[in-house]
């Protein structure tokens, strides 16, 4: 065998575990979603194939069209709200805690506290904290600044922003984190140079800070982006599969949840088809963003 | 020799026979529930042998995902036995898939259960796919301690029980707890009681047949009537889930509650809060003042089954005058069964008393108005949770009631467009 043969057989069988979990975990299910797409299937007995009906249903029926769009105008609401709180605020503590100061270290521990925690535990701390006769009501309450308890947990105003508040604090560990490895990377020699040669504080920010800590932006971005595209932990926990009041917290992994598994007896399942046709749109509006970043990055 | 053969001939039969006998006396059924109240009828059961042969594993699911624990279970066989909840549509999905079996194919007889109750396991075709098993009484249900401490008489009319409301107010109690969280409670507990109460049963039947529409100042005053509860009910009713509300009132902080007299059962856990908590019944006092007699569900059988005798054997029971003295003694609700039954306990009594002035339809579970999507159940779950936030007034929830049944041409959509 040549040495090129060689190496080019070594390659493959590096790549080869890697393709084997992809395709195992990735390509696999991917595939058995676009099976299970065209078929109804209530997930008890056999699957009856119905051809594009499921996509028709979603995308044509007024109702379940409207059901889905509300979900999805309500998911880039929910996702609009913490990847702007987790990069702004994500990025001044993280910048903070870059500065040599006491106690850096626990802070640091103190903000990546709640990222390890269960979804269902921070669910049930938000509704202690925000019930109706919780400790924010109360304390709002006994300083005379509202006559009723804030309906923070089944308002349709206010419910899926305070889901996004605190997916936020949930999530803001590892956006600090990732941006913090990021800026250690920043070359102070080179901003020291730009100021030596005469650039303002917000020059040097933004045409040497800022071109560093943009992979780990993005990288916060499509996970979060993902993340909150695909779970709906907080709407199932506390709104319940009917994402009420009204529909109000549905995002699409409840809208999702819903299709597949009902939300009670006069609110049945669509079956796994149709839910299979929610994933795989929820897949292609996701897909394209959160590739068109991962390749910004791959460049870099 | 021959003497030897023989033996080993009659030790093998006699062995075959124990076999048998042992394997006829050891067939379990595996029973899946999300009612935890009947634990103890089945414990009974097993305990004094009362279905010859057969033991009935008891499994409760949590409510919250039963049916998809049922479907993915029934993939690989599923419980020989499952409780099934009410509704065509809700049996529908099992029937499509060939996972349950009906009664007249099963062999048993339902001919000693309620007519009344008989809706709980049967399908949009007429058939019956399952033994029901309880009436549940849905009314208003108070807190009798919180009721005395106020010092008034049963309210006979509306007026009387709003002032009720506004007396609990001044006591410092919350007077109607209201689990607006949750939407199987708005649109199977909470509205049908309503209804019951405010709109006479011809009216209500009228809804059905599409002769009446919502939009018919009979629905939407009700509604109003509701709305108009508002500072006398729970702080944030849309966001008060079920637990809170019981835990409400068995607690003493609220006067009444809208709901299933199964929260009033020995396994409830409002006696875990308050052990002397002491349940009352009563009807919303409007015109037609009555309560609702709600067939809960069913014992379907599994079609897959390996077991569909002793299947056969365990439903044919539950039909029994034993099972429904048994049902009404272990889990103190009302049983489906007809007899005549002896009852000790002065709650269950009560109920059964209750339910002697039930409305004659029940709008949530008939199939004219739940057949397509968006069904009756989910249109008031949605619009009463707008009502009770005050998003919606009561003409705008019930016009949107009324579009969403025309939306898919349920029975009144040419009548009332």
């Amino acid at each position: 065998m040549s040495y090129k043969s060689l190496e080019k057989t070594q390659l493959w069988l590096m790549l080869l575990p890697g393709v084997i979990l992809y395709a195992i975990f990735n390509f696999g299910p991917l595939v058995g979603l676009l099976y299970m797409s065209v078929h109804e299937w209530s997930g008890i007995g056999g699957m009856t194939f119905v051809g594009l009906d499921n996509f028709r249903l979603i995308l044509l029926d007024d109702f379940y069209r409207a059901g889905f769009l509300k979900a999805l105008w309500q998911n880039i609401y929910f996702f609009a709200i913490i990847i702007t709180s987790l990069l702004v605020i994500g990025t001044f503590i993280a910048l903070m805690l870059s500065f040599k100061v006491y106690g850096r270290k626990q802070y640091q521990i103190l903000y990546f506290l709640p990222y390890p925690l269960a979804g269902a535990a921070v669910a049930y701390l938000m509704m202690l904290i925000f019930d109706t006769n919780g400790p924010v009501n109360s304390t709002l309450l006994s300083w005379g600044w509202i006559d009723r308890p804030v309906n923070f947990m089944g308002s349709e105003d206010i419910t899926l922003m305070m889901y996004a508040f605190f997916m936020s604090w949930y999530r803001m560990g590892f956006a600090i984190v990732m941006i913090l490895a990021a800026i250690v990377a920043v070359r102070t020699d080179l901003v020291e140079a730009a100021f030596l040669d005469g650039a303002k504080r917000w020059q040097a920010i933004r045409h040497i800070v800022f071109p560093v800590l943009m992979p780990a932006f993005v990288v916060v971005f499509i996970i979060i982006l993902v993340d909150t595209f695909n779970n709906a932990d907080f709407t199932l926990l506390i709104s319940e599969a009917q994402a009420g009041p009204n529909r109000s917290t549905d995002i699409l992994g409840s809208y999702l949840y819903r299709s597949a598994f009902g939300a009670g007896p006069q609110d049945l399942a669509l079956g796994y088809g149709v839910a299979s046709v929610i994933g795989l749109l929820t897949a292609i509006i996701i897909a394209p963003v959160a590739a068109l970043g991962a390749m910004r990055n791959i460049k870099k | 020799m021959r003497l030897l053969k023989t033996t080993l001939a009659v030790a093998t039969a006699a062995a075959s026979l124990a076999t048998a006998t042992t394997a006829m006396a050891n067939t379990t059924v595996e029973f899946w529930t999300f009612r935890p109240q009947e634990e103890a009828l089945w414990n009974r059961v097993n305990q004094e042998n009362l279905i010859p042969g057969v033991t009935v594993n008891f499994n409760r699911i949590s409510n919250d995902d039963y049916e998809a624990r049922l479907r993915i279970a029934l993939q690989r066989g599923g419980p020989d036995i499952f409780s099934g909840k009410v509704g065509a549509q809700w049996l529908a999905q099992f029937i499509a898939a060939d996972a349950i079996v009906s009664m007249e194919e099963l062999g048993v007889d339902l001919s000693n259960i309620l007519p009344g109750a008989l809706a709980g396991g049967q399908a949009a075709d007429g058939q019956f796919y399952g033994v029901p098993f309880a009436v549940q009484l849905q009314s208003i249900i108070y807190n009798t301690d919180a009721f005395e401490s106020l010092g008034l008489a049963h309210p006979t009319n509306i007026d009387e029980f709003e002032a009720l409301l506004r007396a609990a107010d001044a006591a410092g109690m919350e007077g109607l707890a209201v689990a607006g969280q949750a939407g199987w409670y708005l649109n199977q507990v909470f509205n049908e009681v309503i209804m019951a109460g405010l709109v006479a049963d011809a009216d209500q039947q009228a809804f059905v047949d599409g002769t009446k529409c919502f939009t018919d100042p009979v629905f939407v005053s009700a509604l109003e009537r509701v709305a108009s509860w508002g500072p006398y009910m729970s702080a944030n009713p849309t966001a008060t889930n079920y637990d809170p509300m019981r835990t409400a009132v068995a607690s003493g902080d609220a006067l009444m509650m809208i709901d299933g007299a199964w929260s009033t059962g020995p396994a409830s856990p409002m006696y875990e809060i308050n052990p002397d908590f002491y349940p009352g019944f009563m009807a919303v006092p409007g015109v037609n003042g009555k309560v609702v007699a709600h067939p809960d569900g069913a014992y379907l059988a599994n079609a897959r089954s390996e077991k569909l005798d002793a299947v056969r054997q365990v439903l044919e029971f539950t039909t029994t005058e034993t099972f429904g003295q048994l049902f009404l003694e272990e889990v103190t609700e009302p049983t489906a069964v007809q007899g005549e039954f002896v009852v000790e306990n002065d709650i269950t009594n009560a109920v059964m008393a209750a339910l002697a002035n039930a409305a004659s339809i029940e709008p949530f579970i008939q199939p004219a108005l739940n057949a397509d999507t968006p069904n009756y159940g989910e249109l008031i779950a949605q619009q009463m949770q707008r009502l009770l936030a005050g998003n919606a007034t009561a003409a705008e929830a019930a016009a949107a009631v009324q579009a969403g049944l025309n939306s898919w041409g349920y029975v009144g959509a040419a009548n009332c467009r």
